[in-house]
């Protein structure tokens, strides 16, 4: 089991993580979302020891990662992009994994290079989808029990995005590994996260799993007799996502009995529920102040 | 503690540079004995040619040998010089000066610059690990260029028309050479050290530069600024033996160089004695300072911080007196050259001028520019 416990860092003076605390189970699919700047990279760069915190620890097991260099061999860390190794050519990287890795599966990630057709040129040179394709292949060959993902599918097309993600649920379903992934591609994650932590501000807004996440808050369609009222469009509490004659489509943060009786107090002709999408809750929850549009 | 991956590793990021220092530092071994063979011809040639004009006999002139310029004994007035005036102290030194940051700055400050280094601290090793290969790689590469360059330099000597002067000097000779090596151990140790003050390579550079010249160079501002103020005589004389101390020796590669004149040592017991039991051992008790020192701060450099010009947050303030200390001295001695005797009046004026604008610097270097560095 993984736990982060109460980490705590500044930089700058400014709280970039500020008590961050849960826990992984082996298996488990975890995505880290946030905006922009919540924290969620520094996250995943100190769960895995590169930076330090100035409060709290990050327990795989038993033991602290600050402590047991050697607890490294079961976490990988994979970056946004593959530059670090960018002056390695496929091979040489698969032996550097190798010596590093005394788990790596060399078979495995050749597997991977010829299902994807990728040669063995100088990483700088492959397309951004190989690289990725590459980074992540290499990580999964070494067969460890915990992968931290930085934006795996940054930048990716559709096919290639596709193929990652595949290559995550396989390592899960194999090997019951465990996999923290940090991404801004929300559609994606929700069709392969068990659980959703939300990051605001350096805090765990919220640790949900998807279907309580969806539950959180509601998206409406909502069909007025004669027009939008202007009370309902000026509420600080709801999203108006588009407004049509007299339909109106909105989000709030949460479902209350207040915003109901708002709504039935106007007799619409017609009150729809939406299923929200992680996008949907993820703007809604993260997204910052509601406005009318 | 040393592992095999991570020598491995970092050899890939410098191979190149450690390849072409052994290659050149064959070139800056014998290069300059070769030509210092020629200037000896030339010399002698000169002293035969104007034998009255250099003190010989003109009577002894036909029966001089070459080996006769060589030996303080003999009667002859002009002296040559001996195996100390071959070895090419110099040019090697300036070579593992360059290649000692160009090596240091690839395996430190090239990896804060892209991703490699948080790529190497998320890997299964402890950060003393990482330095120690790094360090390993850089001083074997200073070691088999002094080797290998020394090698052919003796060959080059023995098989010469001036071998004789390896003769009774082979042991001192190979123990200077042993002092060049460990003077570029020194020099790597510094600059690798110095990537853990800088965030990436050329703030490590700059660094590194800084600390080569600052035992020697705070020295010598404090004493310049001394002269000036008649009641500090005292402090500027014990400035001055500071220069040939062993604490300078010790804390500085350059002060430990400035100490060593090659031809006292081949002919003088007493000095040879000295380089034995002061040069030499400073040298390795700086090597060993420097790398503890480099491994402790490697440790505890905050990863967050690569990219700028210092890594050190909470000790931005030290930095910045500092700055402002040297500059301010330095803009004092400065002014007290406008007068021919040293005017105190000047020095403060030129003191107070370079002291504001030293802040003004150091202020954008470290603060404004080391933000904007990192973004």
């Amino acid at each position: 089991m993984l736990k982060v416990e109460q980490l705590s860092k500044q930089i700058d003076r400014q709280t970039i993580l500020d008590g961050i605390d849960f826990t992984v189970e082996s298996g488990e699919i975890i995505a880290l979302v946030g905006r922009n700047g919540a924290g969620k990279t520094t996250l995943l760069r100190t769960m895995v020891g590169i930076i330090r915190p100035d409060m709290g620890d990050v327990l795989y097991g038993a033991k602290s990662i600050f402590k047991d260099a050697g607890l490294k061999r079961d976490v990988i860390f994979v970056p946004d992009s593959a530059d670090a190794l960018k002056n390695y050519t496929v091979n040489e990287a698969t032996d550097l994994y190798e010596s590093i890795y005394p788990s790596f599966n060399r078979t495995v990630f050749r597997e991977t290079l010829t299902r994807y057709n990728i040669d063995n040129k100088k990483i700088r040179q492959l397309s951004k989808g190989q690289k990725a394709l590459v980074t992540l292949s290499l990580a999964f060959a070494v067969q460890a029990k915990y992968y931290l993902l930085d934006e795996p599918t940054d930048g990716l097309d559709v096919v290639a995005k596709s193929d990652v993600l595949k290559l995550m649920i396989a390592q899960v379903e194999n090997r019951n590994c465990s996999i923290i992934v940090s991404s801004h591609q929300l559609h994606e994650l929700e069709r392969i996260a068990d659980r959703i932590i939300m990051i605001e501000n350096g805090r765990v807004k919220a640790i949900l799993s998807l279907e309580e996440a969806r539950a959180l808050s509601i998206k409406w369609q909502v069909v007025f007799n004669d027009h939008v009222p202007v009370e309902l469009l000026e509420r600080k509490d709801i999203e108006i996502i588009n407004v049509t004659g007299r339909v109106v489509l909105f989000m709030a943060k949460e479902r209350t009995e207040e915003l109901e009786a708002f709504i039935d107090s106007y007799n619409p002709m017609l009150i729809e529920e939406i299923p929200m999408s992680l996008e949907d809750v993820f703007r809604v929850q993260l997204g910052g102040e509601a406005h009318a549009v | 503690m040393l592992s095999k991956v991570l020598l491995k590793k970092d050899w890939k990021q410098v191979s190149l540079l450690w390849i072409l220092l052994v290659f050149l530092g064959v070139v800056a071994f014998t290069v300059p004995a070769w030509t210092q063979f020629e200037q000896f011809d030339e010399q002698i040639k000169n002293a035969r040619a104007n034998s009255v004009d250099y003190g010989i006999p003109f009577e002894e002139r036909d029966r001089l040998t070459d080996e006769s310029f060589f030996d303080l004994d003999s009667s002859i007035a002009y002296y040559i010089g001996d195996i100390g005036s071959v070895i090419p102290l110099g040019p090697v030194v300036f070579l593992f000066v360059v290649f000692s940051a160009l090596m240091a700055t690839s395996l430190i400050g090239a990896e804060r610059n892209s991703q490699m280094s948080d790529f190497s601290m998320s890997l299964p090793f402890t950060r003393t690990q990482q330095y120690i290969s790094k360090w390993v790689l850089g001083a074997s590469g200073i070691v088999m260029s002094t080797l290998l360059g020394s090698i052919a330099m003796f060959a080059l000597i023995a098989t010469s028309r001036y071998s004789f002067l390896l003769e009774g000097t082979v042991f001192k000779s190979v123990v200077i050479v042993l002092y060049i090596a460990l003077i570029g151990i020194s020099l790597f140790s510094l600059a690798l050290w110095m990537g853990s003050f800088g965030g990436e390579s050329i703030s490590q550079t700059a660094w590194s530069f800084v600390a080569l010249i600052f035992p020697l160079g705070i020295i010598a501002l404090i004493q310049a600024s001394a002269y000036v103020f008649t009641s500090l005589e005292g402090l500027s004389s014990w400035l001055d033996s500071l220069y040939n101390g062993v604490f300078i020796q010790v804390v500085s590669p350059l002060g430990n160089l400035a100490n060593l004149t090659l031809y006292e040592f081949i002919q003088s017991d007493q000095e040879w004695q000295d380089f034995i039991s002061i040069s030499i051992p400073s040298s390795i008790v700086f090597i060993v300072l420097s790398f503890w020192l480099g491994a402790w701060m490697y440790n505890r450099a905050p990863q967050e911080n690569n990219g700028r010009f210092f890594m050190f947050n909470n000790w931005l303030w030290l930095v910045h007196i500092i700055i402002v200390v040297c500059i301010a001295m330095f803009t004092g001695i400065m002014f007290t050259t406008f007068t021919y005797e040293a005017n105190s009046v000047l020095y403060m004026i030129g003191f107070v001028i370079g002291a504001f604008l030293a802040h003004l610097l150091a202020k954008r270097l470290l603060y404004r520019f080391n933000l904007r560095l990192k973004s």
